[in-house]
């Protein structure tokens, strides 16, 4: 693919400027990829655990997914911070980080990064083909004192 | 192709707000402790900003982040666990834009009355262009010094701003009105005067100081003389960025341009300074505010020294991410 091509310089442009000025809500993303004119959606949740990235990696859908950078580094609460998960291993995520630059691509350890992830609602942009079925399944978010209100019963 | 994910319910106040949040302001806002109310929470928004100072010469780069609290609110209904009322995102801007000129606020505050105090030993008589404005302070100090008493005849004759200005110099009690309606020097300026062995001009560097620092927001707004304002901005865009690093920096003349424009952001630029500003920032080296670094501006110790307490004073989260 020719990156220096004239059509993508639209989306350096463009998109660039939409991350700028707003810090990336996910409505923008939304917008610009429509200009794009791309076969994909987008929809921003908010993850019950992990286990939805490791599912959608593994369908080859990169996750962008928001946290807590500062708390990540030094357990500190601070501004949120968007990359690509691209890829796992056991103890691992793989992500693209253009913070980085030049070195793009960033190890996360998965321990660390879930309680930085969690801290920001667990919140996850996908980007997906159209042909995909993203179904969702709700689960409360006060599982755990739903659980001992009731004493113990499921 | 069909993936199931699990999702957590928007069933909490905060998380509510928090989708909202992610999805119209960006990963910079948060949600605060949820208030109750009647039929609602309330949700205050805080905001994350981040701030980048950089050592030109050291190429050293700092990411400071401030925490802005109470930037915006978002109301969630009890009943249904929807968005009743949010603060729109170009209102969140704009308070988000108030708080960070609140900040540079702080920083010209405490710099102008660095201004005020003689043992700085600024030479405000070298600011040229700012001298323009206060013509009238800057004569009558001079013509008090040399035993010259001019009437309030004589100045309004002028115009209506020059005893207006002089009055200034009356109400520090450096000159007072005889019962003629003459001006004369008070003690307080003959000992002045003595204290400097005799030196005029380190003599009017003082007073000027002085009556910049007691009456700069006065004299801007009110006689809106305006033409020392680009110094303060140049002074206080460099020293706001040295007091958020912790050290003085060096910073290139174009940085400091892109800096008086981040901290007055909205506020145009006079037009002198597009063309003048490696002039303004000569001056400024000669009034010993700021310094030469080779080809970088830097700060002075003596005015860092007094300013680096504000450091507390500012709403920074955590210590700085440093890189380089």
């Amino acid at each position: 693919m020719d990156f220096d091509d004239k059509e993508w310089s639209n989306f350096y442009e463009k998109g660039l400027t939409y991350v700028r000025s707003s810090g990336m809500p996910s409505n923008n993303i939304k917008r610009f990829l429509r200009t794009l004119g791309l076969p994909v959606n987008a929809k921003q949740e908010l993850l019950e655990d992990a286990y939805g990235l490791r599912n959608l990696i593994r369908v080859n859908i990169p996750p962008i997914v928001l946290y807590d950078r500062n708390y990540f580094f030094k357990h500190e609460r601070g501004i949120g911070h968007a990359v690509v998960l691209v890829d796992q291993t056991q103890e691992m995520f793989v992500s693209i980080d253009p913070s980085f630059e030049p070195k793009y691509i960033h190890k996360l350890p998965k321990t660390d990064f879930e309680e930085a992830w969690k801290l920001k609602g667990n919140a996850t942009i996908i980007i997906y083909p159209k042909g995909y079925m993203i179904e969702e399944r709700e689960t409360p978010s006060t599982t755990l004192m739903n659980f001992v209100e009731k004493g113990g019963r499921t | 192709m069909k993936t199931t994910l699990r999702v957590q319910k928007l069933d909490r106040p905060e998380l509510v707000a928090y989708d909202r949040i992610l999805k119209r302001y960006g990963a910079g806002c948060y949600p605060q402790e949820p208030q109750e109310r009647e039929d609602h929470w309330k949700v205050p928004i805080g905001a994350f900003l981040e701030s980048r100072i950089v050592d030109e010469k050291a190429n050293r780069e700092r990411i400071l982040t401030f925490n802005l609290r109470n930037v915006g609110e978002i109301l969630v209904r009890k009943s249904t666990m929807r968005v009743m009322t949010a603060t729109r995102l170009r209102t969140l801007g704009r308070k988000i834009l108030k708080k960070r000129a609140e900040i540079s606020r702080i920083v010209e505050q405490d710099l102008i009355k660095v201004f005020g105090k003689p043992d700085m030993k600024l030479r405000f008589s070298l600011l040229r262009f700012s001298l323009t404005g206060l013509q009238p302070i800057y004569r009558t100090l001079y013509l008090l010094l040399l035993g010259t008493h001019p009437s309030y005849d004589e100045m309004i004759r002028v115009g209506p701003h020059y005893p207006e200005q002089v009055e200034l110099i009356v109400e520090l009690d450096y000159a007072e009105y005889t019962e003629n309606n003459m001006l004369v020097p008070t003690n307080k300026l003959k000992e002045l005067y003595s204290r400097e062995e005799g030196d005029m001009e380190r003599t009017i560097d003082i007073v000027l100081g002085l009556v910049l620092s007691t009456f700069y927001y006065d004299l801007r707004k009110r006689m809106r003389v305006a033409q020392f304002v680009p110094y303060v901005r140049a002074s206080t865009a460099y020293y706001g960025d040295a007091i958020q690093f912790g050290k003085l920096i060096s910073i290139s003349e174009n940085r400091l341009r892109n800096n008086v424009s981040g901290y007055y952001r909205g506020i145009p630029l006079p037009r002198r300074v597009s063309y003048a500003y490696p002039v303004m920032i000569k001056e400024l080296v000669n009034a010993k505010i700021l310094d030469y670094d080779g080809d970088y501006i830097t700060g002075r110790a003596n005015i860092f020294e007094k300013l680096i307490g504000i450091r507390n004073a500012l709403p920074m989260s955590e210590e700085p991410v440093s890189f380089g």
